[in-house]
């Protein structure tokens, strides 16, 4: 029965890994086109036509390009996000349980303080703030931000967005984990022996607790992937003519019942890719867990 | 024939059977705003929806004809205007009265107040009051120390002589005077907007905001208010104490708003016969034009807004106006509102579209190389052999060289626009470069006024226009007289290439403003668009709006510039008939 | 309890006014204001003054602040820019109730569909049945409502006409209470379609925690022992093992409460239902200052409520957890 848990998830993982050096190396040469290359006479193609193994959107855009290069955006809006979310919720939750009860106390205060915040709002607040400070003349520190920004076709903004987000649960998780590591007996070894903080964090803490915590970034990936998506979809998101997933949907889905595979690609796309992820993380949590192995 | 006349007479029988059923029920129109009207009071109004609910319920002065919005008769029977044209003087009539509509019963009871030259006073009064704040007073700046009444300190002890001196005064209970600050020969049409219209005092000093409320609110035309669910729908009852019926000719006893605001929603709420009319997504226009019912059902009609691409003249490359009007030529505005709007838009060679007065639309004197062959232009073909040649003779052969920013604010149907005109352009100028930027809304204005530094305005943006009033002078003038008005694409007297044509476009404009002969005033008018949009090429006009309807065929309707659901009809049988 | 209770809500009130104070200073430094412009015509910078005075928008900011929190204090949150003659009261009043049907539907369909689904593929692990189970799941999270929603619409709307395109069944004028609607079919019909659309995520992710989490609750000890007395197959995993296991699904139903209920802006959206999602957005497009704050709070609050509901449904599911 195990078996077949590992070849489901291998089989998905499989899948998202193979996703992952196509979106990030490989797919500009599988994109036959520019994804922002239009062309009149070839507006609104069924899949299929000649050229167009996916067919065209409104403009005349080739839809398997678009949504190749989608895949890159929803892609690293996902590693970026999920490892901004890792890195910092991973610090602040070690730092968190390793320091003194007192400092413990004050940061995890912190930590519920914000936990009370409603984080959807402040995204969207945030993203208006920055789309609309990044194209008014901004100078200095903003005026770079945005010089970046634009050089990512608008996705820099979202990331931080996303990465602010996120964090928070990362880091409760973290410190709980660290707070149990803590008091087992090879931690006490350790110390006996002589070993300093910095050695027992990264010797010993951090390796028995990054299992639980990658898989809780993995599972969180496929919500990134979706929170992008919504974003682009109330035209808060990526800047067009940047291909991603949300926006080619938000663009087309009036259009499904006429020209339905400008709206359905780029959602299947989403489903599957969500669908990979969220499989992978089952798996990977299913097999770190040797209590949920089946029996 | 013969079965014919058979049928009609079976379909008479039975209607005449079915009139005691027909008669209790109510004709109800169902129509979809897209929105919650942001308001329902005259002086506050701004926007389409919020005017189209207010012009059921309160009359003007004047009204705008359908076939060519020239003013015609509604409150005011006749009017006199002095020889300088700054005194405008009102007969009104003196039938029409107050109505309240019952919100739980839908029952209208007339009260016993006329509609009369106070109530106008008071509305304009009012509208132009700064504690109200209307955001539209200053369309009626026009009058004589309605600016000064309008930014007045409350607190101010003059406060009382500055309203008392605004020019407008009730001759006598049914005759009203404006003094207007300089001649306006448009002034008619002003007369007719929601922000000078009779407003009920009494009402408004009792209910305070509140008053536009169901139950609270007292109105004058032709449908009162009955139930208004905010953000869910509006129930409009017909006004029996309307003078007018016969002559308007409508039988719609109700009419039930919804606020839907997806148009994909709407149409499918259309399709469903859970409206009788509906705009079309523009996905599925393809599809509409296609379909052998919907086809039928499918009006498009010229909507007087104009579409266009503004230069910052003042910022190179656009600075030389060889490269502006080389811009214009190279974008085919046929392909485009064929391929991308397809909304059967037209392609606009001026600023102001048909109907407005005084504009030359479609006229080929005028920038033919914006209008296809059958229109009488040039045809997209030569144009773009005109604007490479012209573009080489700037400096800039196959746009080499050419480098700038094309600005829209944050809008699906924008980026297509653009998308499509940068694709033309890197066509006929396939060496240029040119970057496509956005902006949200609010922001986007602020960086395309007229303030804001060059270095940060887009050499190209883009707006959009409608009129306040149907005249050239909320066009031409009011939008770009470089000395009073909002002058976006910064044209100047000391301009190196155009300064002595800008002057004379300024020039035009002020004069046609006083000018009051219609035929001088036409002809001022089109060589102001012909310097606008050909000589000096500040704007590419790119198309005029249409209206894209789908009406059910049980709807008779007419095309005012506001609807005029008085004069709708709905053939209840037939409706009956088809949704059985 | 009750300690723990007071103690929870003194806590909220300093989260209230950063989260106050953040949306503030957030909204006002975005550029552009309130009045600059009726459609695309710059307003008169005199107009724009009255309108300034008029909204108390001339004071300095902090001005502006305090007077917002110390109106909001007795529960008036304001005028609205945008909707002029409409506060934000009216706006909360009439759309609240409405997002928050929509929403606990939702919620209901989401539990009703979700914990039975989790528990079958718990108890069956590694069968068919669970693969279907989480395969369905899955597939279920990982569809996006701006998918689903005009998807539902097009079949079952417009081709089957089974359920109205659009709108809501009720209008805020109908409610009990100003809160309970009457569920008449006409209520129902048009909640269906919107229901689905909202529930499926949420039923989803809660079938994958249920069964996540029954399943190590199953290899607990006290369940050998409940099997070891002899008691048998559903009726301990049910009585026993669900109701621990619920805990990880109470963790994440409470921000998931105040997100569905104040409105899922797209579904909202697509359904052209009147409810607050809208405002979200449209506040912020429009710079509608009192709205922004208002709806915020309405979030904030409800997120304060949902979270402080979780933690004490903890004592519920496990006694062992004790507040004090």
């Amino acid at each position: 029965m195990f078996v077949i848990v590992m070849i489901i998830m291998a089989i998905f993982a499989d899948n998202s890994i193979i996703a992952l050096p196509l979106g990030l190396e490989v797919k500009p040469l599988i994109a036959t086109k520019h994804y922002a290359q239009t062309s009149f006479r070839n507006r609104d193609k069924p899949p299929g036509t000649p050229g167009f193994p996916l067919g065209t959107d409104y403009l005349g855009r080739d839809l398997w390009s678009r949504t190749v290069y989608g895949t890159r955006v929803s892609l690293s809006v996902a590693f970026v996000a999920a490892t901004v979310s890792l890195v910092v919720g991973l610090t602040y939750g070690v730092i968190a349980g390793f320091s003194s009860p007192a400092v413990d106390n004050i940061m995890m205060r912190f930590v519920d303080f914000l936990y009370g915040f409603p984080l959807l709002i402040f995204i969207i607040l945030l993203q208006a703030y920055f789309k609309a400070v990044s194209r008014a003349g901004a100078t200095g520190f903003m005026g770079i931000l945005t010089q970046i920004d634009r050089a990512m076709g608008g996705l820099f903004f979202v990331f931080i967005a996303l990465g602010l987000l996120n964090w928070i649960g990362m880091a409760r998780l973290a410190r709980g984990q660290t707070l149990s590591v803590k008091q087992r007996e090879y931690i006490e070894a350790a110390r006996a022996l002589g070993a300093s903080n910095l050695r027992i964090v990264f010797r010993h803490i951090l390796p028995n607790i990054i299992g639980p915590c990658v898989v809780q970034e993995t599972l969180a990936i496929p919500g990134y992937i979706l929170t992008e998506a919504f974003l682009s979809f109330i035209g808060l998101g990526v800047t067009p003519p940047t291909p991603s997933w949300g926006l080619m949907i938000s663009d087309t889905y009036q259009a499904l019942r006429v020209y339905p595979w400008e709206c359905l690609i780029p959602g299947a796309a989403l489903t599957f890719t969500t669908l990979a992820f969220n499989f992978l993380g089952d798996g990977l949590r299913d097999a770190l867990d040797p209590r949920l192995r089946g029996s | 024939m013969r079965s014919m006349r058979g049928l009609l007479l079976a379909i008479g029988i039975i209607s005449l059977l079915l009139w005691p059923v027909l008669a209790q029920d109510k004709v109800v129109l169902r129509r979809n705003l897209g929105t919650e009207p942001p308001t329902a009071d005259p002086a506050l109004a701004t926007d389409t929806t919020s005017v189209e609910i207010i012009e059921q319920m309160f009359l003007g002065l004047t009204d705008l004809a359908e076939e060519d919005m020239s003013p015609i008769p509604e409150l005011a029977t006749s009017w006199e205007i002095s020889d300088d044209a700054t005194q405008f003087t009102f007969h009104m009539r003196k039938d029409v009265y107050w109505v309240h509509c019952d919100p739980e019963t839908g029952e209208v009871t007339e009260l016993d107040k006329v509609v009369n030259a106070h109530d106008v006073v008071y509305g304009v009064l009012r509208t132009l009051d700064p504690r109200t704040a209307s955001d539209y007073a200053y369309v009626l700046y026009i009058l004589k120390g309605a600016s000064d009444f309008n930014t007045a300190d409350p607190e101010a002890e003059n406060f009382e002589e500055l309203r008392a001196a605004v020019g407008v005064e009730a001759v006598d209970d049914f005759t009203v005077r404006f003094t207007l600050r300089t001649p306006a020969a448009y002034f008619l049409q002003i007369a007719s907007m929601w922000v000078a219209r009779p407003q009920p005092q009494w009402v408004i000093e009792e209910y305070g905001e509140k008053w536009t409320e169901p139950g609270n609110i007292v109105t004058n035309g032709p449908y009162c208010m009955k139930e208004w669910v905010h953000e869910d729908h509006m129930v409009m009852v017909k006004n029996p104490y309307w003078p007018d019926w016969d002559k308007a000719g409508g039988n719609i006893d109700e009419i039930y708003f919804t606020m839907v605001q997806e148009t994909s929603t709407e149409f499918a709420m259309y399709l469903n016969n859970e409206l009788d009319l509906s705009a079309v997504p523009l996905p599925e226009l393809d599809n509409v034009k296609s379909d052998p019912v919907l086809s039928q059902e499918l009006t498009i009609r010229p909507f007087p807004c104009t579409y266009y691409y503004g230069f910052t003249t003042t910022k190179p490359p656009v600075d030389d106006p060889r490269v502006r009007r080389a811009l214009s030529m190279a974008i085919d505005r046929k392909t485009l509102v064929e391929e991308v709007t397809k909304g059967g838009q037209i392609p606009a060679n001026t600023f102001a579209p048909g109907m407005i007065f005084g504009n030359a639309a479609l006229d080929p004197d005028i920038a033919p190389w914006a209008l296809p062959e059958e229109l009488g232009g040039w045809g997209y073909e030569r144009a773009v052999e005109e604007a490479k040649r012209l573009m080489a003779e700037a400096g800039y052969p196959d746009g080499e060289g050419l480098e700038f920013v094309l600005m829209h604010n944050v809008s699906e149907a924008h980026a297509r626009i653009a998308q499509a005109i940068q694709a033309m352009w890197l066509e006929a100028f396939p060496k240029a470069n040119i970057r496509i930027e956005t902006q949200e809304w609010k922001v986007y204005l602020q960086t395309i006024e007229k303030d804001t530094p060059v270095e940060n305005v887009p050499a190209v943006w883009r707006l959009g226009w409608c009129q306040d009033y149907p005249d050239e002078n909320n066009w031409v003038h009011e939008v770009f007289n470089p000395v009073e008005g909002s002058n976006r694409p910064r044209m100047s007297f000391d301009d190196p290439y155009v300064g002595d044509l800008v002057k004379r476009f300024s020039d035009l404009t002020l004069r046609a403003q006083l000018e009051q002969d219609p035929v001088i005033r036409q002809q001022l008018y089109k060589e102001a668009e012909k310097l606008l949009c050909d000589d000096i090429a500040a704007i590419a006009p790119i198309y005029y709006y249409t209206q894209v309807v789908l009406t059910k065929p049980w709807l008779t309707r007419h095309w005012h510039d506001t609807n005029h659901y008085e004069t709708w009809s709905i053939d209840v049988a037939a409706r009956e008939a088809a949704i059985g | 309890m009750g300690k723990y209770i007071i103690r929870r809500f003194l806590w909220a009130i300093p989260v209230l006014l950063a989260i106050i104070t953040a949306t503030f200073l957030l909204a006002h430094s975005i550029p552009g204001g309130p009045f600059d412009y009726a459609g695309e015509k710059q307003l008169p910078e005199s107009v724009r003054q009255n309108l300034m005075r008029k909204y108390r928008l001339d004071e300095p900011i902090y001005v502006q602040l305090g007077l917002w929190i110390w109106d909001a204090l007795r529960f008036d949150f304001g005028p609205s820019y945008y909707s002029r003659g409409q506060t934000v009261n009216d706006i909360l009043r009439r759309t609240f109730p409405i997002s928050a049907q929509l929403g606990i539907l939702s919620l209901l369909l989401a539990l009703l569909i979700g914990i039975p689904a989790g528990t079958i593929a718990a108890v069956k692990q590694n069968t068919p049945l669970d693969y279907t189970a989480t395969f369905v799941a899955i597939l279920g999270v990982s569809i996006p409502n701006m998918v689903l929603g005009p998807l539902l619409i097009w079949i079952f709307s417009v081709h089957l006409g089974w359920f109205p395109a659009a709108r809501w069944g009720v209008d805020y004028t109908q409610l009990y209470l100003g809160f309970f609607p009457p569920l008449t079919h006409k209520f129902w019909s048009h909640a269906f379609l919107p229901m689905i659309t909202l529930g499926t995520a949420y039923s989803a992710s809660i079938a994958r925690l249920t069964r996540a989490s029954l399943l190590q609750v199953i290899r607990e000890d006290y369940m050998r022992t409940a099997k070891a007395k002899g008691l048998h197959g559903f009726r301990v995993i049910v009585v026993h093992g669900l109701r621990n296991s619920l805990i990880p699904v109470a963790t994440v139903l409470g921000p998931m409460f105040a997100g569905i209920v104040t409105g899922s802006l797209i579904v909202e959206r697509i359904f052209g239902i009147p409810g607050m999602g809208r405002y979200f957005v449209d506040s912020i497009t429009n710079r509608d200052y009192p709205v922004i704050l208002g709806t915020t709070l309405v979030y904030s609050v409800l997120l304060v409520l949902g979270n402080l509901l979780v933690d004490l449904s903890y004592a519920w599911l496990d006694p062992r957890i004790r507040y004090d």
